[in-house]
């Protein structure tokens, strides 16, 4: 899968001019290419996807398009049994993904963010039946804190709502 | 599932009744051209005069409700500041040089910005206001000239 130039435009604009991550959460969840993304790949694929994207120096208009679609994609998504992680190298490019994260506590509301001592965000959902693996979490070295919650995970959020 | 994204400074801020105000300074813009950005902006906002660089230290509540240092992310904070700090609304025939003009969508504060030229017959009253774009640079520019959709209230101390 890939973006023209003027979705990636479309993506970045909304991405720059945004001030609230609400709106831009809100506004990405409407863009075409993201609900794209989010029909056409499984949760496993953007998985796939996210880790490489968030792994990379995120150099390209493409990678960080990418990056703040996937953001707009997994929240279409119900992830309820799967430990997904992304770790961005170079989290000031996609500086307001720490924003889209705290407002997907709308869609996953047993979602919690923990901020860490460095004012990272963490965000960790737990299934009451199906531990988080933890052991993933911990190899990597940044993750300072984790917050846990016991609660049932949140229904799915359908794309049939398109 | 586990998202670890983003990072960023906290900075002391609080209402006139000393309540904290969440908020966040980024270290430095998308890393984005300002050339590239200028040419798009320039083409989908025809009357938009760009002033000061792109940011990412600040947004448009923080240019408008913590002077330049920081950025209110949360509309539920912008609306405690008018809250806390007795904002009140001004009608569109009453509004003055200084007021702020408030945008809003779907119930929340999207964008704000600052009035430099009230509404008025002679502008139809479409205002000029000065405001931030998210990351982007502050414009000058009309009201309804800007990437956020023209559906505005007034409001002063």
């Amino acid at each position: 899968m890939t973006l023209s130039e003027h979705e990636i435009d479309e993506i970045l604009y909304f991405a720059i001019f945004a001030n609230t991550g609400a709106y831009l959460l809100r506004k990405l969840r409407q863009n075409a290419s993201v609900q794209r993304l989010a029909r056409e790949l499984s949760v496993g694929s953007i998985e796939s996807l996210a880790n490489r994207i968030f792994s990379s120096k995120l150099d390209t208009n493409l990678d960080l398009a990418f990056a703040y679609s996937i953001l707009g994609a997994i929240s279409f998504h119900g992830i309820k049994e799967r430990t997904l992680i992304l770790k961005v190298c170079r989290p000031e490019k996609i500086n307001l993904g720490a924003q889209i994260v705290a407002e997907m506590q709308a869609y996953y509301p047993n979602v919690h963010v923990a901020k860490g001592r460095l004012a990272s965000t963490v965000l960790v959902q737990r299934s009451a039946n199906i531990p988080v693996s933890i052991s993933l979490a911990n190899s990597l070295p940044s993750v300072k804190r984790i917050e846990t919650s016991n609660t049932s995970p949140p229904s799915s959020v359908s794309l049939s709502k398109f | 599932m586990i998202l670890q994204i983003g990072q960023g400074t906290t900075i002391p801020l609080a209402t006139s009744q000393g309540n904290s105000i969440d908020n966040v300074q980024h270290p430095c813009t998308p890393d984005l051209a300002d050339q590239h950005w200028d040419s798009v902006f320039a083409k989908r906002h025809l009357s938009a005069k760009p002033r000061a660089k792109m940011s990412g230290r600040y947004n448009c509540h923080g240019m408008v409700f913590a002077s330049r240092r920081t950025r209110i992310f949360s509309a539920n904070e912008v609306q405690k500041i008018i809250t806390e700090d007795s904002y009140i609304d001004v009608t569109l025939e009453n509004v003055l040089e200084g007021d702020f003009i408030l945008y809003q969508e779907e119930g929340d504060i999207i964008h704000s910005g600052i009035v430099i030229e009230p509404p008025s017959a002679t502008n139809m009253y479409n205002p000029l206001v000065i405001s931030k774009w998210g990351s982007g640079r502050e414009y000058i520019h009309r009201g309804n000239d800007c990437p956020y959709p023209f559906m505005v209230r007034y409001i002063r101390i």
